[in-house]
């Protein structure tokens, strides 16, 4: 990365709006200073890169709102959005650095239903957890909603301990529920035993529990189809859950990497 | 409930959203690698190989990896 001077037109210019980037509120000069420092000296990311790389993998053209850069709270809130060429679908993805807290939140990604199943949302993720990686941010955080409940226990977000709380709940009455399907496959007080003492990780074994039950929503010619406990549980029983993805711990990032594998 | 041919499924609007048009799309890890997570935690919570390939029949495939000591 180059070492731009004090006249560089990044300098003095990367906090002004264009067609594509727009700041909802003036920067200031100390929070100009704090981006200057954390951003564009060490990794050389303007307030335009830093858009880009968070949806680095994103097709088309984009544009990018920054609701606050506030180095005061070392904090910034943005938007990135564009469209699927060639298509009338768009995508947006909200992004919240708390660099205090060492934290991105990822609440609010919206890809259209016609473009889901291609796995871009999971690429925007992905592109997060890149910049995550590359600024030194410890976790991000997000609110799973439908079927990024299931989608994101798969990427290795864990639910946070009060979430975990009521995921077991609910996977327990379940469990209960469709206890002649399961014990005809397991050993269901076992699974409990080791869902209550293994704390949020187990979220990812209840996703991975193949046994099959009856779909509440899914029909097949002859009535409810069955489908793996793990995905009927998380797409249709579960309650959206707040959850992190630890980028300090290795067996996260592991699970992370090899769904880059499989693409 | 109305009859569907033979072999054709009913995907009504619901929560699966795209996992409705292909129930079998999966994300994020898969294969051995999500084996030997699952595995691990599972045995990090108190479980043993036995009850975990009893559980987890699906990952049976993926052979436990020993280390050679001698």
């Amino acid at each position: 990365m180059a070492n731009f001077g004090e006249e560089d037109r990044f300098r003095s210019q990367m906090f002004e709006g264009t067609n594509k980037l727009q700041f909802e509120r003036p920067v200031d000069d100390a929070s100009r200073r704090w981006w200057l420092e954390k951003f564009y000296d060490t990794f050389g990311l303007t307030p335009e890169d830093m858009a880009d790389r968070i949806s680095r993998s994103a097709p088309g053209d984009k544009s990018a709102v920054y609701h606050f850069i506030d180095g005061s709270r070392e904090a910034f809130s943005l938007r990135v959005s564009g469209d699927f060429p060639g298509t009338q679908e768009f995508w947006f993805a909200h992004r919240d650095l708390d660099l205090k807290g060492a934290a991105f939140s990822a609440e609010g990604m919206t890809i259209p239903d016609e473009m889901q199943g291609s796995g871009y949302g999971r690429e925007l993720m992905a592109d997060l957890v890149d910049t995550g990686r590359l600024i030194g941010i410890d976790r991000i955080k997000l609110r799973a909603e439908q079927i990024g409940r299931y989608a994101w226990v798969k990427m290795g977000f864990r639910p946070t301990d009060d979430a975990w709380r009521e995921m077991k709940k609910e996977a327990y009455a379940l469990m209960v529920e469709h206890m002649s399907e399961l014990r005809q496959k397991l050993d269901v007080t076992e699974l409990m035993t080791r869902i209550e003492a293994g704390g949020p990780k187990m979220a990812l074994t209840l996703a991975t529990l193949d046994v099959e039950i009856l779909s509440g929503q899914i029909q097949d010619r002859s009535g409810r189809k069955p489908m793996p406990f793990g995905k009927v549980f998380f797409l249709e029983v579960a309650s959206p859950w707040s959850g992190v993805l630890d980028l300090r711990d290795a067996e996260v990032i592991e699970i992370v990497e090899s769904y880059r594998k499989k693409k | 409930m109305d009859k569907l041919p033979s072999g054709q499924a009913r995907y009504p609007s619901n929560s699966w959203g795209a996992f409705a048009r292909d129930p079998s799309l999966d994300v994020g890890i898969v294969g051995e690698a999500l084996a030997e997570v699952v595995r691990q935690t599972w045995l990090d919570a108190g479980g043993t190989e036995v009850t975990f390939e009893e559980t987890f029949p699906q990952f049976a495939k993926y052979a436990r990896k020993h280390s050679v000591l001698t």
